[in-house]
């Protein structure tokens, strides 16, 4: 049985997903979470798993790789879902509770898609090619592309670190719940290293270049995403 | 030129300033070697140089483009695929996709990478991340070359090519400022220079250098084989030129049948004995696959009552491989076991190539005693067991500082501490002596004694063979994750062969008493 591919790494592969324009991509994922939060029955949570589905195929992400990205949190998750069924206890609420650790599933799913298929380098550039228009209003609008960058991979970034955290931990003989806590706190404290490094190797900026039909669908995509969520 | 002129530097947690007034000047067509202990700011004399830190007095000035090449490949990494990485200095510099893909190819191959480029940076050994990081900072053809004891992680094979790497852009007009703990990087440097508590102690030529008791002695190598030998060759008349070789030592010999004489000075060691094992551990038939490559193949190895060294090229599965055994990898098959039974986790103790992946408290005190409240073994406290592991590994003043902060060579220490503290049953050690100074290394070497002075199984996976040669029970050799060649202690200190069949390159040493057919006084090697 191979091993699940590390998360938070750029998967190598060659996929009709790793061609799209990284600009395409980062703009799905926020219309991709309004379709999730905008489902309200479940076939509108069968079309968002159905467009997961289908993005994970044309990534080449596994289900088992989705399953890792989860588990760390998925004891928050599953407060979360506790809480919600809880307050007030009915059966509504534990519907709730229900469609809220799926939807927190889904978009995970969505963000990992993103990343596999994604290079950090790409990221940034897609980030300061879309904030650049912003720079005419705002001074130094395209600063915040590391950031972007940074919070993007923030998911699989605290999945890798807490699968080393685990393992370290493991070596030790004891390992301790909240090893999730400790990942995000590592992984923010080192927040601005990448894009440091980048900057001493000279790193300006992106150049300008459009994107092409294929790409420009994906974004059609995601806004089918939400008015199908809303109307069904 | 890149002129280092009076320089000054102090952290602002730190009372003492770590350099204080070194002036160095680094011209196109030669290499600068600097040596000293850890702590003497030799990494921050590079990060100055390299314009990756200001100093607080001085000035240094730089007349060209420099490159930059750290101990940590990956801190300097930005992208996680291979091809990207080394294109990206070609990308920032505006050249055509053409140009970026030309320039970052030959520099692939140049570092005999090519077929890594479309790899996951993520997934490479640490060799191969320091090729790659090679081949990132020579595609953009620096004016300059800085480096920060590079190879400290790496096999002896890329050791060897690097150095190649290395003397081919001095000779094509590069300049290059090199740090190393290692007293052979200075073999063929133009000038070396020696750094002691934050000052240049001293500037000279490598001859000098070896021929001075005082000044090795500041370095703390006094005995080590490998100076020995430098020594003798010296005194046979072998003169240090730049970009000399450990080939140029070799021919030299044969050239002049010195090999009998030579080889008689650098005697081999008896090695280590064995008795009866207080413990044994074991792989059985033990895979590690990712995605579709197998980075160890249905290996199993048995260690007991000995010391066994871990040797192969660059991704060769040496790291998997003693990650496996102290269970901080999962296996997709077989099983890693202690005295018969399948190992329970916190009985190996275990450090990784990259130290700070073990490091996740908010102190150095807290890392050394995660885990010991557990123990059952535990006999004084656990501040005790602290106090004591972190005085025998020399880092009682790092106690309270948070790790991240550390060195990479500090951070070694702090980890191995832990394990020090831990007292397990077994120990799986990948490169401990990677990036120390001879003080550090003699502590590693202490530390190890006393394991195997209570008859534990130690591992070691080194890229510094010469090291740990003469500690040595056993070697095993590892070729595209299987074992190749598991030979005697005294077999692999007097012959070449076994080295060869598995692609790593055979300490100076051994090349040496291979010559003068020193043959084996125990067991045959066996493949």
């Amino acid at each position: 049985m191979a091993k699940v591919r590390i998360i938070g790494s750029y998967q190598p592969e060659r996929t009709p997903l790793h061609g799209v324009d990284a600009r395409a991509k980062i703009a799905f994922l926020p219309l991709a979470g309004i379709a999730v939060i905008a489902a309200h029955s479940w076939i509108g949570f069968a079309v968002c798993l159905a467009a997961l589905a289908i993005a994970m195929l044309l990534a080449g992400v596994r289900p088992m790789q989705l399953a890792a990205a989860v588990r760390p949190c998925g004891i928050l998750i599953g407060i979360l879902a506790v809480l919600c069924a809880l307050i007030p206890p009915s059966w509504a609420g534990i519907l709730r509770g229900i469609s809220l650790a799926v939807r927190i599933i889904i978009f995970t799913g969505f963000v990992l898609v993103v990343n596999a298929t994604t290079t950090p380098t790409q990221l940034i550039d897609a980030y300061n090619l879309l904030l650049a228009p912003l720079a005419r209003l705002v001074p130094n609008a395209t600063g915040a592309a590391p950031a972007l960058t940074w919070l993007t991979r923030l998911i699989p970034l605290v999945v890798d670190e807490n699968a080393r955290i685990t393992a370290a931990q493991a070596v030790r003989g004891r390992q301790s719940p909240f090893s999730v806590a400790t990942a995000l706190a590592q992984v923010f404290s080192a927040r601005g290293d990448a894009a440091a490094a980048m900057a001493r190797r000279g790193y300006a900026g992106a150049a300008a270049h459009r994107m092409r039909v294929a790409d420009w669908l994906i974004v059609v995509a995601g806004v089918a995403m939400i008015v199908l969520s809303v109307i069904l | 030129m890149i002129k280092v002129e009076k320089v000054g530097f102090g952290f602002a947690e730190a009372s003492e300033r770590i350099l204080d007034d070194v002036s160095l000047a680094l011209e196109p067509y030669e290499r600068i070697c600097v040596l000293g202990p850890t702590g003497s700011g030799k990494t921050v004399l590079a990060e100055l140089a390299a314009g990756l830190r200001a100093p607080d007095a001085g000035s240094v000035d730089r007349d060209g483009t420099v490159a930059y090449l750290g101990h940590d490949p990956r801190a300097g990494m930005v992208s996680t695929l291979v091809f990207d990485e080394v294109a990206f200095g070609l990308r920032c510099a505006g050249l055509s996709g053409k140009a970026v893909k030309g320039r970052a190819t030959a520099a692939l191959r140049r570092c005999g990478i090519n077929h890594l480029a479309h790899s996951s940076t993520s997934e490479l050994s640490a060799s191969q991340q320091q090729l790659v990081a090679l081949a990132a900072a020579i595609a953009v053809d620096p004016d300059f070359l800085v480096l920060d004891d590079p190879f400290a992680l790496l096999d002896g094979t890329s050791a060897k090519l690097v150095a190649t790497i290395i003397d081919d852009m001095v000779q094509a007009g590069v300049g290059v400022l090199e740090t190393s703990s290692a007293l052979e990087r200075a073999m063929g440097a133009d000038r070396t220079v020696l750094l002691g508590a934050g000052h240049r102690a001293w500037s000279g030529s490598f001859d000098d250098l070896l021929a001075s008791d005082e000044l090795l002695g500041r370095l703390g190598i006094t005995d080590a084989a490998d100076m020995v030998l430098l020594r003798a060759v010296s005194h046979e008349g072998f003169r240090f030129a730049s970009c000399t070789k450990p080939d140029d030592i070799i021919s030299f010999i044969k050239d002049n049948n010195l090999a009998p004489r030579i080889a008689r000075s650098i005697t081999p060691a008896r090695g280590d004995a064995t008795f009866t094992p207080a413990h044994k551990i074991s792989l059985v038939d033990a895979s590690v696959v990712y995605g579709t490559h197998a980075a160890l193949g249905n290996v199993s190895l048995s260690v007991g009552d000995e010391l066994v060294l871990v040797a192969g090229p660059a991704g060769s599965g040496t790291s998997t491989l003693a990650a496996a055994l102290a269970g901080a990898l999962p296996l997709d098959g077989g099983e890693v076991q202690l005295d018969g039974e399948r190992i329970r986790p916190g009985r190996a103790g275990y450090l990784g190539g990259f130290p700070k992946d073990q490091l996740f408290s908010k102190t150095v005190r807290g890392a050394i005693a995660y885990g010991l409240e557990d123990s059952s073994k535990r006999g004084g406290t656990v501040d005790t067991d602290v106090t004591h592991a972190a005085g025998a590994l020399g880092i009682t003043g790092l106690l309270d500082r948070d790790p991240r902060t550390l060195s990479s060579g500090e951070q070694r220490l702090a980890v191995l501490a832990g394990i020090e503290a831990l007292r397990p049953d077994a120990a799986v050690l990948d490169n401990p002596c990677a990036g120390l100074d001879a003080a550090g290394r003699a502590r590693v070497h202490r530390m190890v004694q006393r394991m195997r002075s209570k008859h534990l199984p130690v591992i070691i996976v080194t890229g510094d063979v010469e090291e740990w040669l003469a500690d040595a029970s056993r070697m095993v050799f590892m070729r595209d994750g299987a074992l190749g060649y598991d030979c005697d202690g005294g077999a692999v200190q007097t012959r070449t062969q076994p080295y060869v069949s598995c692609g790593v390159e055979p300490p100076l040493t051994v090349s040496v008493r291979s010559l003068a057919g020193m043959g084996t006084r125990r067991r045959d090697a066996r493949g």
